[in-house]
Formats: C-alpha cells, structure tokens, sequence
C-alpha cells in the first residue's frame, strides 16, 4: 500500500516546473517581470548582483539570481557584457573588477591587452566633422599588424562607429547611419533612424545586465537623448539625458551596472545608471561638471572622454580631454569634482593659466595605461605638443614627459591606446585635424612617428575614433 | 537376530542333510527335498521375507519333523513378532531333548521371547487430522473493492487532469503558475483518494483473510464427529 502511493505521488509530481516566456508582458507574476534571454522570467531583487532573481518557475534556475556573465569569444572589443572572471578575464578583473562586474568596457581591452596573451589587430571608425557639420567624412583605420589601411566609407553618412560583436560572434559590428538617413546600421541590423536626430555616438552596452544585445544611441534632436535598443526584441526605451556627445560608458556609482558619460557644449554629465520606480533601469544625470578654461578657437570645448583607474585603487575613474584635462576619481563613486585639472601649454596642475593663455589651449589624448603605471597622453591645440603625464595617488602628477614637440605640425586633436604591436604594452595612436595617422609605440620610447596616410583636404573640427579589434593569429 | 536365525538355518540345513540313524527316512517331496526347503528359507530370510521363511519350514517339519527345524521355526516366529509361538517352538525343541548346549541356548531365546513379551507395547497416536479452514467472502467485502477501484479510478483522473495542467505552460507566468497550484492540490487529492481505494481494498482483504471457519473432523467409536469453529 506504501508503495503504491510513493508509486502515485512519484507519477503525478512529474510536473515541469519550468515556464518559457517570449516577452516582459508574459513575466507577470511577482514584482517587474522580465523575460530573459534564456525564456526564462525574472522578478527584481535587490539582494542580487543583477537584481534580478528567477521566478520560482525557472527550471532548475528557480529562485537563483540571475547572472548575466557571457564567455567573451573577442576580448578585444568593447561594449560587451561581464564575462565569468576566468583565464583572461580573471586577470583583467582582478586589476579591474568593473571587468567582470558592469561590462567589458575600453578598459578592460586596454588591460587583457596588457596582462593576457592575446593579441589584436586594430580597427578605427572615424567621424570627422567640420565646425558646422556640412562636411562629414567617415573612415575606418586597420592595423592588420603589420600595416595600416585606410578606407572611406561613402555607404553610411553622420557618423561611424564600432560596435561589439553580436552575442556569441567573433567579429565587431560597423554602424552608422544608412546614406538618406532612413536607418541606423548595426552590423547587417537596420534599426529605424529619423531625419531630425543628429545622431552623436552608437555604442553597445550591457545596459540592463540581461546579457541581450543591447545597442544605445546618443543623439541630438530638441534636445539630446540616449535611446537603448533591444536588437533580439526592438523593445526601445528613450532617456532625454540632454547630453549625448561621446557617449561613453564605465562604472562611475560602483553598482555594477554601467553608467554612461556624454557631454554638451562645456558640460559633461555623468550618467547613473538606475532603477526607476517601476524596477526597469534608467539613465539619470544629476551630476555634472564643466571643462573650465574657456573656449579655444578652433576647437571643440569638449573632445573625449576615457576610463581609466588612474589611483590604482581598481575603480574605473574618468578622464575628460576638452578646454582642460580633467580627472574624476573618486573611490565611492565619482563626483563633480576633478581630482586633477590640468590647463595651459605647459602643463600646469589645479591651476588657472592666465587670461591671455586660457583662450588658446584645448587638449586631447588619451588614457594609457601600463602594469605599473597609469598614464594620460596629452596632445594640445593648437600648437603641437604632445605630453605623457603619470598621475600619482595623492592626484600628484608624478612625471611630465614631452612626447613629441612640433608647434608647427599639425594638431592631434583625437587618439587612442592599444597594443599595435603586440608587446603588451599599450601604444599610442593619434589623429590631426586633416585625419593623419600618428603612432608612438610604447617600444620605442613613444616617439611620435607619422604614418603612411595620405591627408584629407579639409582640417576637421572635430575627430571622433571608435576604437575595437578582433582576435588576430 | 538374522545372523542367529541364518545360523539355525544352517544347523538344520546340517541335520536335514544328515542322514540320521535314529531318525526314520522321510519320503521326499516331488519337487524339493528337505535341505532344498531349508536353502529356499534361507534364501527368503535373506529377503527379508520371514512370513515365507516360516512357510517353508513348516513344509520341511512336515516332511521331516527333526527338532533343529523346530528351534528354527522358533527363531523365525520371533522374526515376525510372534513371540508366544516361538516360545512354543522352542519348549517343543527342548522335549525333543537336543544336547545342554542346544538346550541352553533355547532357553535364552524363551527368555528373550518372555521379555517381548512383558515389554508394553507402545503405540504411536495418529496426529489428530487438521481442521480445514475456510475464509468467507461477504457481499461487505465486495463493497469495499468496488468502491476502493471506483476511489483509484477517481483518483487516477484527477492524478491526469493534474498531469495535463501542471505541465501546460502556455498564457502568462501567472497563468501558469496558477494552473500549477490547481495542479498540485489535483495531484494531491488524487493521491489521497488513490490512498482511500487502496485502503478500502486492503480492507476488503483483510477482512477475507481473517473471517476464517475451521472444519475439524474427528474418528470416534461411535462414528465420526465433525466440529465448526469461527475466528476472527
């Protein structure tokens, strides 16, 4: 008799608990559902990592927390979510534990390149603009490793960048803006673009830490927003940030979900990336700052924003390239109070320059950091110098070394740093106005030598390099 | 005993064999004469066969009354139990005045005889016959089955209906999960009343098994008697 009711309880508790959802409206038991990549639903917990937690009819997941970590196949771009902290990733995110936390940003490219045994080529999408933006001219930068390649791409207009590859994908996806400007190109993805959107940066982010492949555009229409976009699902949310140029995306909260910084004018403002009431995140820009040091003639107050832990303290601190160089480090998170603020040709530390020097300096460069020291590249405008600065902890810069010294040349009013070379030591890679090529390898001391790049005609206003690379044999 | 009565055998076998002064000459039979009749007795209690040994003797004391064949019959009677006529055959073994030896061992076999004799004879008791027990099947019992099948059969749709809900996911999370509750609290009534039938079955059973009616049956002299007891 006992066993024949084991027998029957056994029979009739064969139920699946498992439930498959195909989108968020399914998921409503419990509080903001969410359907996740893997069908499954999700309640919001702020207990989790994510803050999400799988509702208890998940399978053999039930009631876990979800995790959003996804093996990276190309550790060499950008813009994808946090891997599990293993191999490569283990030793990028025990130097920078954002790594494996919000995404895989710049920096944590930056870092495997230093610290892993890969080795990348290197792509640039560059968006040059004259000040009026009638003259736009988009061009992709390759270093094969031996070699660069220079080609134009007339088949997109507005704007080039490079995003990361499709999830489970090799290579990164080229976007810009289709010619009549009907969409925005991601990869072979069309996504709907409007006429009356200036649009300033496309990236891709792990926004919500879902793991989807989530793709945010930064634009200008009456006023300037971010839209984050769902490629798996068209789902769209629309922020109006009233900051979109140089979007770019960290850690500034330290709450494990990315949090952008994109600027306007003189104005840079970082953007918090938090759960709003109905427990969906949201962009929120309550902080910001402003790059002193007056306008420049000739160029742009604001040119570029980077990621960097420049006080060793492995937290991701910002650096912001414009009328000043400005750093933001802060360990909790990042306020609107640089801890360095460089002006003036020469460089001058927290200080004003006089009221004759302020108009005629504006800087750009970038962060490059090494195993044991954290440097910033400094290029000025308009006469040509270009410094290497290593900031201390304490906000002391400990070294100033001139680079390069060429006040007749033409500005580098854009760069980068990766591993060209394949040292692990990051390079530099910069840019002038009428988009020449300039690279310093770290093995060489850094010494600026130009690149076999025929000039543009037109001196650009603004250059804006989107930096990735792939896996090279 | 054998290897005595074989010995005797062989003693008249000895004076059959013998011709005898003293004794008259005994006609022998057309088919077998006096020591053949002793070989062939022989030949029976080898067999194990005493009842035909003894036979056969008497035959030969027939033709031949020598007094050895009278110490064998009393040897043979023994065999079979019959311990007064070997006693018999022995006292007219000892008129026939043989030798003191012959005389002496006679004696002895009387005094084994007597002891058989005073021996009680002690008789084993049949078992009594078993009492045949009959279980008794009630229209109760036929109740209970019918409605334990009718609960299992019950509960084994409410065990499918339960099966069909709780694996169906489609609708919404809610929707699902509401079906799932429906699900378990289907799966466990069905398995309460799946219990319920199993039990009033099991009941129906015991209840068979234990309403039992022994049957004896007893020998008397008078006749038999035949007793019916219920247990429960």
């Amino acid at each position: 008799m006992v066993r024949l009711v084991i027998f029957l309880t056994v029979l009739a508790g064969c139920f699946e608990d498992r439930y498959l959802c195909s989108s968020d409206a399914d998921c409503n038991l419990g509080e903001a559902g969410r359907c996740e990549i893997d069908g499954l639903c999700t309640v919001f917990d702020k207990v989790c990592d994510t803050e999400r937690r799988y509702s208890p009819h998940a399978g053999d997941r039930a009631d876990q927390c979800f995790d959003d970590h996804t093996a990276i196949a190309n550790l060499c771009a950008a813009g994808q979510p946090p891997p599990p902290p293993d191999g490569c990733a283990q030793d990028v995110c025990t130097a920078l534990p954002a790594c494996c936390t919000s995404g895989w940003s710049e920096a944590c490219v930056q870092q495997a390149q230093l610290r892993c045994a890969i080795s990348c080529d290197t792509r640039i999408a560059i968006t040059a603009t004259n000040q009026n933006r009638s003259v736009i001219e988009l061009w992709e930068y390759d270093w094969n490793g031996s070699s660069w390649r220079a080609t134009q791409h007339t088949d997109r207009e507005g704007l080039l960048a490079w995003v990361a590859p499709a999830p489970g994908e090799l290579e990164p996806r080229l976007a810009g803006i289709e010619v009549g400007g009907a969409s925005v190109l991601v990869g072979g993805a069309l996504l709907p673009a409007f006429t009356d959107r200036t649009y300033q940066a496309i990236t891709s982010v792990d926004f919500d830490r879902d793991g989807r492949d989530t793709i945010a555009i930064a634009f200008t229409s009456d006023i300037a927003r971010i839209e984050v976009r769902k490629l798996d699902s068209s789902a769209v949310r629309e922020f109006p940030t009233t900051v979109a140029f140089g979007l770019s995306w960290g850690d500034t909260d330290r709450d494990a979900f990315p949090d952008g910084v994109a600027g306007i004018g003189t104005r840079y403002t970082l953007l918090d990336n938090i759960d709003d009431a109905s427990h969906v995140r949201a962009l929120s820009g309550t902080t910001s700052s402003n790059v002193g040091g007056g306008p420049t003639t000739g160029s742009p107050s604001l040119r570029k924003v980077d990621w960097i832990d420049i006080d060793g303290d492995r937290t991701l601190d910002l650096a912001v390239f414009g009328n000043q160089v400005r750093v933001h480090a802060n360990a909790d998170r990042l306020n609107d109070t640089p801890l360095v603020a460089v002006d003036c040709d020469p460089l001058v530390l927290n200080a004003m320059c006089s009221m004759t020097d302020q108009p005629l300096n504006s800087f750009s460069g970038t962060v490059l950091p090494s195993v044991d020291a954290q440097l910033l590249f400094v290029s000025t405008f308009p006469a040509r110098h270009i410094y290497e600065l290593a900031v201390l902890p304490g906000a002391q810069i400990g070294r100033v070394t001139v680079a390069d010294d060429c006040p007749t040349c033409l500005p580098i009013i854009a760069a980068v740093a990766r591993d060209l070379d394949g040292d692990h030591k990051l390079d530099f890679i910069g840019l002038d106005e009428k988009l020449g090529l300039y690279v310093g390898l770290a093995a060489d001391g850094f010494r600026i030598k130009q690149q076999p790049i025929a000039l543009r005609p037109t001196r650009f206003f603004n250059v804006l390099p989107s930096v990735t690379g792939a896996p090279s044999p | 005993m054998r290897t005595a009565i074989t010995g005797t055998l062989v003693l008249a076998a000895m004076v059959a064999s013998t011709p005898a002064r003293a004794q008259p000459r005994v006609p022998e039979g057309p088919g077998c004469s006096t020591p053949c009749l002793v070989a062939k007795a022989r030949e029976k209690l080898k067999h194990g066969d005493a009842a035909g040994a003894r036979d056969i003797l008497l035959t030969a004391y027939a033709l031949i009354p020598q007094p050895a064949l009278l110490f064998a019959l009393g040897q043979v009677e023994l065999e079979l139990g019959n311990n007064t006529a070997a006693i018999r055959y022995y006292e007219q073994f000892i008129a026939s005045e043989p030798g003191d030896e012959q005389v002496a061992l006679a004696q002895q076999a009387i005094g084994a005889a007597r002891m058989r004799i005073a021996q009680p004879v002690e008789k084993r008791k049949p078992d009594p016959p078993k009492p045949r027990v009959e279980h008794r099947w009630r229209i109760e019992n036929t109740g209970l089955v019918l409605l334990g099948g009718a609960a299992i059969a019950v509960a084994g749709g409410l065990l499918y209906t339960a099966n069909l809900q709780g694996n169906d996911a489609s609708g919404t999370l809610k929707e699902f999960d509401d079906r799932l509750d429906q699900a378990r609290t289907l799966r466990l009534t069905g398995v309460g009343v799946a219990a319920a039938g199993g039990l009033a079955i099991g009941l129906a059973v015991l209840r068979w098994r234990l309403d039992r009616t022994e049957v004896r049956a007893a020998p008397t002299p008078g006749g038999a008697t035949v007793t019916v007891g219920r247990r429960w």
